[in-house]
């Protein structure tokens, strides 16, 4: 047994964005542990970023505030405690959409038949409506806030899962072990929880890994349009959506406020790069596993 | 002698599906009508080519498909109904013993008279309607319903099978010791870890693996091992039959006689009774008492070993053998080579369907299909000319 | 009287390149094919029977190496000519059937258009004229109403029609040598027995020689006229096909030939080669065989033993091939 996780981490090793990737990652989880350390909170709610100035206009970079300081709040810290946040949301909200879509999943793939037909149907139904328009209008008829968002993002989120776990339980049922399962009397919840699933969760279980970063995104579209977390959270969305009013900089100075975009915008890119490649990695760890 | 199990007219028919709705369009008709028995402790031998329905005959047996239509009795219970959802399984009985009895007590006039006009499974099942039914249909049905999970718990440790692909038939996240262990577990033949592990090392070490391998994975071993664990996990149930569904076809020549070798050991040391499903006619002959011939879903001769090979009565039965190559050059056969392909099981040819391809088929060949009729001791054939005395 | 052959195999070694290792995959095979005579190689998997076909052909993957050996084709030593000669002879003087129709064949091309293909290359015929051919070539073979088949498409045909399709390309340009990999193992045993009649007329017809390799010794009892075995990637014993099942003198064959079951003779048990087939990339030393040898000795374990001609026409690789002779006087519970 142990022999298995040491070969998985020497190949894991040998690659080089899989390097890449996970150390980025493990950059950011520490970044989020240590927030406290790195920006001390500074009021009840560390969330909320501290208002430093109330001068509305960006300040550049400077001692006090290494990434600058929009709508009077301090990005630096903004980013930090929105480590945090981004975590909260992804993992969250991949949790349960992936928990729901391998539950409706299992059952469409391994019972078939009508029940199959329906989920599908319904499957479909959720598709067919465009993702962020869904958040946006669930959003307005919840209220704001970031809860409201991550439910949003739920609810039309567990459809990918559902499927690509449908398509491998599919291909799993017709299994000689699963029928010589059903030969010694096993019952069928043991045999999808025994059998089917661990065989074919780990492409669902790669796809909702390369999905948190996606995630995240989202979530910050959503609050770059107002729609997610309350005014002075901190959230990287959120620190795009103070940048709304500054993107285009003051005339004749196209990049004058650079650092209320680059900052945000950077930190998001990394930190989807890294599940990307951390989900890359797993595929090719697993993958071949899966054959042998 | 009482037959351990009986199929009687057995029928499986697949359904195929096209078009939006997935309406049926036609029927695969793997197995069409095909009756025989298996006794107690011996080893019946089920041969034919791919197409034949041997695969699904045995598959049926254990109920991994459900029956079109036919009997499957064990041991004089009528199973067929065991794993059959409620409303389906009052539907089977009544129309199987409910309207039969009923219309018997009509006819005859006298219950003794028509019990005793009865035998086997019927006679038990018109005893209970009558005796203890006292005639009453709803009665009749719960009784036979009564208790099916136990029933349906028994079956599935009565019968077991072992598969072909020792790749595929071992879940390959399970360790040897979960995967041999599961049925121990399932029918609560073992209780907590320690008895488990000594129940399954005992098991393991009659198949020939050592107990040392215990927590390793399928993909650490080779395809006769594997093979053997498969057996293991069949064998560890302690059951009556055990169905070798081509259980020896993709191993390697010289390991095919070490799991041949073991299989024979087991069933003298388990008493064990084999239903052994092969294309292969040389494995066949070596491990079977009697043997089944199937062709196209249908039984076309049936016999005890040594008469089947020394009297092959039926053309198929006599092309299949000479078509084996045999490993010695000095022999000199002569072949009979059959014409065209075997057709295809949605549109099977009419009348016998072997005639497409048979050498000495006639007229009446493609108008009727044969009854298969007994033509020495316990042994049957399906040919219009074999009754004529050709 | 002494005919000389149209493939002389000396020494042949492939080896493959791997990250887990090299795996010897052929390592010493032996062996002549003569003009309208069929020559089987029989083994069980992993043996490297295919392996030798492909090297004849140069048709391996870039991780495999012939490392030493000469095929010697009319005069020419084939691991020395170029890639592009060798194209020439490829489908042209030496073809290939496979044992899996439907991977061998292009299920996006009708059949024809793979038979003319072949044709226009090496004959350098024009179209209609090749067509034509193909439409002769598929009734040779046995194809009902072939100028139907002929525009067909591989997933419309049967299983057996597929390998008489291959045949036919494989044939069409009249090749001298055609190579045969398990060509009916995937196929009913009814099916089987007309494509080996369909090759034994073939063969007489075209004076072709065949190279048969199957596991089946059943097929290479009826098909050949000279059997080489191999183990392990090496070739333990080399005969006639009458001598070898006869009078086999290395151990594994003698063990194959009592380990099947026959319909010829009556068997008590059927004979237990014990072990398993050895992983190629950690073969036994010495002898390949030895750790399954019941006449295995020290030196055995020691020293691989030569390939060593021991009669006209049977060459045998064993430190102790006469002990196989006294082993076959015991009793094994075999009665003719």
């Amino acid at each position: 047994m142990r022999s298995e996780t040491k070969r998985i981490l020497r190949r894991l090793l040998r690659n080089p964005s899989a390097v890449i990737g996970f150390s980025l990652l493990i950059f950011f989880i520490v970044v989020a542990i240590a927030a406290p350390l790195i920006c001390p909170p500074q009021s009840y709610n560390p969330y909320m970023i501290p208002i430093v100035s109330w001068d509305l206009t960006p300040k550049p970079p400077s001692d006090g505030h290494p990434f600058g300081v929009i709508a009077g709040r301090d990005i630096f810290y903004g980013i930090v405690w929105g480590t945090r946040t981004a975590f909260r949301v992804g993992l969250l909200v991949t949790l349960i959409s992936t928990a729901i879509g391998l539950f409706i999943g299992s059952i469409a793939g391994y019972f078939g038949g009508w029940i199959d037909e329906i989920l599908m149907r319904i499957t479909d139904i959720f598709l067919s409506i465009p993702y962020i328009l869904a958040a946006i209008v669930i959003t307005s008829f919840l209220g704001m806030g970031l809860n409201n968002v991550m439910i949003a993002l739920v609810a039309f989120g567990w459809m990918a899962a559902a499927r690509l776990i449908r398509g491998n339980i599919l291909q799993v049922r017709e299994e000689q072990y699963v029928l010589a399962a059903k030969a010694l009397g096993v019952k069928n919840f043991l045999i999808i929880m025994k059998h089917v699933l661990p065989n074919t969760i780990f492409p669902v279980l790669i796809q909702a890994s390369m999905r948190i970063g996606s995630l995240v995104i989202t979530a910050a579209a959503l609050s770059f349009l107002g729609l997610g977390a309350p005014i002075g959270y901190a959230d990287w969305g959120s620190l795009l959506n103070f940048s709304r009013n500054w993107l285009l900089g003051a005339s004749g100075e196209a990049f004058k406020y650079w650092y209320a975009i680059v900052y945000p915008g950077v930190t998001m890119v990394l930190f989807v790069l890294a599940w990307n490649l951390v989900g890359d990695a797993l595929r090719d760890v697993f993958d071949p596993r899966l054959r042998g | 002698m009482k037959p351990f199990v009986r199929i009687e007219n057995l029928v499986k028919y697949f359904p195929i599906r096209a078009g939006v709705f997935k309406r049926i369009v036609a029927w695969v008709k793997a197995v069409d009508n095909v009756s025989f028995d298996i006794y107690e402790g011996e080893t019946l031998g089920l041969v034919g080519e791919s197409g034949c329905g041997k695969t699904t005959v045995g598959m049926t047996l254990l109920r991994l498909y459900e029956p079109t239509s036919g009997r499957i009795i064990v041991e004089d219970d009528d199973t067929t109904y065991y794993f059959l959802p409620g409303i389906k399984a009052r539907s089977y009985l009544k129309k199987t013993y409910v309207n039969k009895f009923t219309k018997m007590v009509r006819d005859s006039g006298s219950i003794d008279d028509a019990i005793s006009s009865l035998d086997g499974v019927d006679k038990k099942y018109a005893e209970i309607f009558f005796k203890r039914a006292n005639g009453s249909p709803q009665a009749f049905i719960s009784i036979l319903l009564r208790g099916r999970e136990e029933k349906r718990k028994q079956f599935r440790k009565n019968l077991q099978i072992v598969f072909q692909d020792p790749y595929s038939s071992l879940n390959p996240r399970m360790r040897v010791k979960s995967i041999v262990g599961e049925g121990l577990i399932t029918h609560k033949l073992a209780q907590g870890n320690k008895e488990v592990v000594e129940k399954v090392s005992k098991t393991l070490e009659d198949v020939g693996i050592s107990s040392d391998y215990l927590y390793r994975f399928p993909h650490e071993f080779s395809g006769g091992q594997r093979q053997r664990i498969s057996i293991a996990r069949s064998l560890a149930v302690s059951p009556k039959l055990i169905i070798a569904d081509e259980a020896v076809a993709a191993l390697d020549v010289s390991i095919r006689s070490q799991v041949i070798n073991l299989m024979r050991d087991l069933q003298a040391e388990h008493k064990l009774t084999y239903l052994f499903i092969s294309h292969d006619l040389s494995v066949i002959k070596h491990i079977s008492d009697r043997v089944v011939v199937m062709y196209l879903g249908k039984v076309v001769e049936s016999a005890p070993k040594s008469i089947l090979f020394d009297n092959p009565l039926h053309p198929y039965t006599k092309a299949l053998m000479s078509a084996i190559p045999i490993p010695n050059p000095n022999i000199e056969k002569k072949r009979i080579i059959l014409k065209g392909d075997v057709p295809s099981p949605i549109n099977p040819p009419s009348g016998c369907r072997f005639h497409t391809r048979c050498p000495v088929a006639t007229d009446i060949c493609s108008a009727k299909e044969p009854d298969l009729v007994e033509v020495g001791p316990q042994h049957y054939v399906s040919c219009h000319l074999v009754k004529e005395g050709k | 009287m002494k005919k000389e052959p149209i493939l002389s195999v000396r020494n042949l070694k492939t080896y493959f390149y791997t990250e887990d290792g090299i795996v010897k995959a052929v390592d010493g095979v032996d062996f002549d094919v003569y003009q309208g005579e069929t020559l089987g190689i029989v083994g069980e998997s992993g043996c490297g029977k295919s392996v030798t076909s492909l090297s004849i052909l140069r048709l391996l993957d870039e991780k495999g190496k012939i490392v030493d050996g000469s095929i010697i084709m009319e005069g020419k030593d084939l691991l020395k000519l170029s890639e592009e000669k060798m194209r020439s002879i490829r489908g042209n003087d030496i073809a290939m059937i496979f044992q899996e129709p439907m991977v061998a064949l292009n299920p996006v091309f009708t059949v024809g258009d793979q038979i003319t293909e072949a044709i226009v290359l090496h004959q350098k015929t024009d179209e209609v004229t090749a067509k034509k051919m193909a439409v002769d070539l598929l009734r040779k073979v046995g194809i009902p109403e072939p100028e139907k088949r002929v525009d067909e498409y591989p997933h419309e045909l049967s299983g057996g029609m597929r390998q008489r399709a291959m045949i036919a390309m494989a044939l069409s340009c009249k090749p001298k040598i055609l190579i045969a990999d398990e060509p009916t193992t995937s196929l009913d045993v009814t099916i089987q027995a007309q494509i080996m009649e369909l090759m034994k007329e073939l063969q007489r017809e075209y004076g072709m020689a065949i190279i048969l390799i199957t596991h089946d010794m059943g097929v290479i009892a009826e098909n050949s006229d000279r059997v080489v075995v191999m183990y392990a990637g090496k070739a333990v014993e080399y005969a006639e096909v009458k001598t070898l099942f006869n009078d086999p003198k290395h151990p594994y064959t003698w063990g194959l030939l009592h380990a099947i079951p026959r319909l010829d003779i009556e068997q008590q048990r059927l004979y237990n080669i014990p072990g398993v087939v050895p992983n190629p990339l950690k073969f036994p030393k010495g002898c390949k065989f030895n750790p399954r040898c019941e006449f295995a000795e020290e030196i055995c374990r020691r020293e691989e033993p030569e390939l060593k001609q021991i009669e006209e026409n049977h060459s045998v690789r064993c430190h102790f091939w006469e002990k196989v002779e006294e082993a076959k006087r015991a009793e094994v519970g075999e009665r003719v």
